[in-house]
């Protein structure tokens, strides 16, 4: 199976209709199809279906009762009385139903339909070992090929064969499909949640449902939080009211808001209800403020230190905060009235002496904007003065809340032309 | 009173949410083509095609419900459930005859442009002025559309449409300005007419094919999903679904009664000979005054644009889906190369063709020939169409009930008998 690279190759398409032979030469029927056994890396063909030409009855036939399969026809060694009826197959996968599905190609995080499949010779056995998604699958199952690739070759159309190997494809988690290939598997589990986003995006809403709910809560929050926004909402709306809550709870609290801002009221309160008391409450005050204002935007996780302490109070202080902040190149500095003083960045922390105050190295010019600023603001001010995150602030001077960078690159790319967004993206 | 209307707030807001797809497809619905055909049903015919309408709209409500239905239940567009139930040989010339019939679709909607200028032209009094004018509005529209659709939202877009639907009022007013008798056209809407007569058939068939085509409802279903209607929606989105049905067809009513009135039923009960959508636009002036001349050419202007927007980009994304091409305006020219194509090559050939010097005669021709093509190709198509509305394993329990199928299969059985009936008829006055 290791060098698989060497053996003979086909295509199912060729293989489908070609002439069955019997032992004498003589034409007696046709290859229509073929037994798939799941499970191997590179599922093996157990059998060729073949129906014969007078009685149009369908028989089954082991791979050790026909030789020399190709284009040409397969030749049976075995008499035809030999032959089990098509009828008595137990539910093994008839290989001509994975033609034109939709499978997922986890290599490059899309989702893509089956033109043809590729067969190899491997040791004696057929196995299936690649997909092809190509234009010429597509020419080759209409039965153009033999005319219409050499003119379109002549022309410099190309027209190469575009082959997904099996052991990278996913089937897509489907309600209505008959074929299960393999249990939703480590392929998936080892996707980015940023790739699963885009296969996500690509599926329709009933099959990205099932693509999250074979995920954990935790896959399928981040998941769920790089998907578009139309996908968000279209798939947290058909989720049971729990699952929905537990996937919010373990988002960051602005993009919880940002989709449930998507749903109508009744339901986004619903789900809220369901949630933690204490993530439902960070939510509500977010959802307070509309969509494209720096309080829309902001997050509410973030690092704040005292003016008195010491660098290495603030060290020990942020270590403990840590782990719960999305964010902690800043740390903020508040007064005993909550008041924010200036800011601190992580490098000012690294390079001052740990015995220092913090007041001694914070920065008092504060860059910081109110919860109803318009978002374009925010960006112009965040990349305006190169911030990676910048607080938002009460008329009391209480800090709301952070908007970090991440918040409006895409804000920024959205709002560009799309013409420069295209130039942007592919270049 | 209050009550009433706490207790159905929540239920017109859900409907208001969803509704859209059904109302927007159902108006695109009465495109050039479709005025055109409805126009000349009047004029040649009076209200003696009248009585299809009812079984039309019938027909109608079961297709467009259909194909919404299998979309808010699989989540998959219609191009992408024939491909994996019926294989590719099946969506391949499937999709290459709705490809054909719609691209004489477009060629018609730009016929529907430059005839609107054309008719605006003649009822201002400046014929040659406007007949040049043509060259360089069609070319400006087309470079306006394209550049719309590729560079900006098209939910915006989409929007503009529904708010255009009120430029469907054109319609009534002129009907109500010609004073039909209405008792007659209400009687003739439920006594059916039957002719077997080319002409006669070839106009009937016309009117079904510009009523129900096979793009409108790629169209919509792809619609319905982008706008995530699923089976917990589904029931206002049938409605929304329902109502652009109704309001497509009472809109038909109302052009062919008011053609009928000024054309066939004209005062001196003399016909006038149509031969160009420019005759109904002359004939409209001086029985029913200079207004109904330019809220005729303005009707058919709003119709044709609004058609010629939306079809090559539903034609496109239909094929790309089927073929399992990468498509949508999302995706750039890069990812999706033969979605632009595609999407492109209808627009700008349609324009073209319409401003070849000296066609101008044609125009009329091109509507009425682009829908009797797309009343052709429908029987192959509803016979896929409720193959999977009847298939069990896909729909569940929302498969058609046994009424439905049954009633749907005999829609198909009717629609291809009348195909051959019109080819037949067109065989013996070709040999007689």
């Amino acid at each position: 199976m290791n060098n698989i690279k060497d053996t003979e190759r086909f295509f199912l398409a060729n293989l489908i209709d070609s002439p069955v032979r019997i032992s004498t030469g003589e034409k007696a029927g046709k290859v229509v199809d073929f037994i798939l056994l799941l499970g191997d890396k590179f599922p093996k063909l157990s059998h060729a279906v073949v129906q014969m030409e007078k009685s149009k009855e369908r028989f089954l036939v082991r791979r050790d009762q026909f030789q020399n399969i190709g284009s040409g026809g397969i030749s049976l060694i075995a008499d035809v009385s030999q032959l089990s009826r098509l009828d008595e197959v137990p539910d093994q996968v008839l290989l001509k139903n994975i033609w034109d599905k939709q499978i997922m190609d986890t290599s490059d995080a899309r989702v893509v339909r089956v033109n043809d499949l590729e067969i190899a010779e491997v040791k004696g056995d057929l196995r299936l070992v690649g997909v092809d998604i190509g234009f010429r699958g597509l020419i080759r199952r209409l039965g153009f090929e033999r005319w219409l690739c050499p003119i379109l070759d002549r022309f410099k159309v190309n027209t190469q064969n575009e082959i997904i190997s099996w052991d990278i494809v996913e089937s897509v988690p489907t309600n209505f499909s008959h074929l299960k290939l393999t249990v939703p598997s480590k392929l998936i589990k080892d996707l980015h949640p940023a790739d699963l986003a885009d296969i996500l995006d690509d599926l329709s809403v009933h099959e990205g449902l099932s693509l999250i709910k074979s995920l954990d809560t935790e896959t399928a929050a981040e998941t769920l939080a790089e998907a578009e926004a139309e996908t968000q909402a279209q798939i947290i709306e058909q989720m049971s009211l729990e699952r929905a809550s537990d996937i919010l709870e373990e988002m960051e609290p602005d993009e919880a808001a940002d989709i449930l801002q998507d749903l109508d009221h009744k339901k986004a309160d619903e789900i809220l209800s369901h949630m933690e008391t204490e993530e439902a409450t960070e939510v509500r005050e977010l959802l307070k403020h509309p969509e494209n204002t720096a309080g829309g935007l902001m997050s509410t996780g973030f690092a704040t230190v005292y003016e008195e302490f010491t660098v290495g109070e603030a060290f020990s202080h942020l270590r403990l905060m840590a782990v719960d902040l999305e964010i902690i190149y800043y740390l903020y500095v508040m007064d005993r009235q909550e008041k924010l003083k200036g800011v601190v960045s992580i490098r000012d922390l690294i390079v001052a002496n740990p015995s220092a105050t913090i007041v001694s190295i914070m920065n008092d010019k504060l860059i910081f904007v109110s919860a109803d600023t318009r978002q374009e603001e925010v960006a112009n001010l965040i990349s305006k003065y190169n911030l990676l995150a910048l607080p938002v602030l009460d008329e009391d001077g209480l800090i709301l809340g952070i908007v970090t960078i991440d918040d409006v690159i895409e804000l920024l790319l959205n709002h560009m032309p799309r013409m420069w967004k295209r130039r942007a993206l592919t270049s | 009173m209050i009550s009433f209307w706490e207790r159905n707030k929540v239920r017109l807001l859900l409907l208001l949410s969803v509704l859209g797809p059904g109302l927007i497809t159902a108006t695109v619905d009465n495109d050039s083509g479709g005025i055109a055909t409805y126009s000349l049903a009047g004029a040649l015919f009076g209200y003696d095609l009248l009585w299809t309408l009812i079984p039309i709209t019938i027909l109608l409500v079961v297709t467009m419900e259909m194909s919404a239905r299998l979309g808010a239940v699989t989540g998959q567009g219609l191009a992408d459930l024939l491909r994996e139930r019926f294989g590719v040989k099946v969506t391949f010339w499937l999709l290459l005859i709705v490809f054909l019939a719609n691209f004489g679709t477009v060629v018609s909607e730009f016929s529907g442009i430059a005839s609107s200028i054309d008719i605006f032209g003649n009822t201002i009094g400046y014929p040659v002025a406007f007949g040049w004018l043509k060259f360089f509005v069609v070319p400006l529209l087309t470079y306006g559309l394209w550049k719309l659709i590729t560079e900006y939202d098209y939910k915006k877009i989409e929007k503009f449409f529904l708010f255009s639907i009120f430029f469907y009022f054109a319609y009534p007013i002129s009907a109500y300005l010609a004073e039909p008798n209405w008792g007659e056209s209400l009687k003739a809407l439920v006594v059916p007419v039957w002719k077997f007569d080319a002409a006669y058939i070839f106009t009937m068939i016309g009117v079904i094919g510009t009523t129900i085509t096979p793009w409108m409802q790629f169209y919509l279903q792809s619609t319905l999903i982008e706008k995530g209607v699923t089976t917990k929606n589904w029931q206002t989105a049938k409605w929304d679904v329902i109502l652009g049905c109704l309001t497509t067809d009472v809109i038909s009513y109302f052009i062919i009664v008011a053609c009928a009135v000024t054309l066939f039923f004209n005062k001196g009960g003399m016909h006038i000979p149509v031969q160009t959508i420019d005759d109904i636009g002359k004939a409209l002036v001086p029985l029913a005054g200079k207004y109904s001349g330019y809220l005729f050419a303005f009707g058919l202007f709003n119709a044709s644009l609004f058609g010629a927007a939306i079809l090559p980009l539903s034609t496109a994304f239909a094929i790309c889906e089927g073929l399992g091409w990468e498509r949508g305006m999302s995706k750039t020219y890069e990812e999706a190369p033969l979605f632009y194509w595609i999407f492109s090559f209808l627009l700008i050939s349609g324009a073209a063709l319409v401003l070849i010097p000296g066609v101008s005669f044609l125009y009329l021709f091109v509507m009425r020939i682009s829908q009797v093509a797309q009343g052709l190709i429908l029987p192959p198509f509803i016979y896929f169409l409720v193959k999977l509305g009847d298939d069990k394993t896909l729909l569940g329990e929302y498969v058609n009930p046994p009424w439905l199928s049954r009633f749907s299969w005999l829609c198909v059985i009717i629609l291809t008998l009348i195909d051959f009936i019109l080819l037949g008829s067109t065989i013996r006055e070709i040999i007689f």
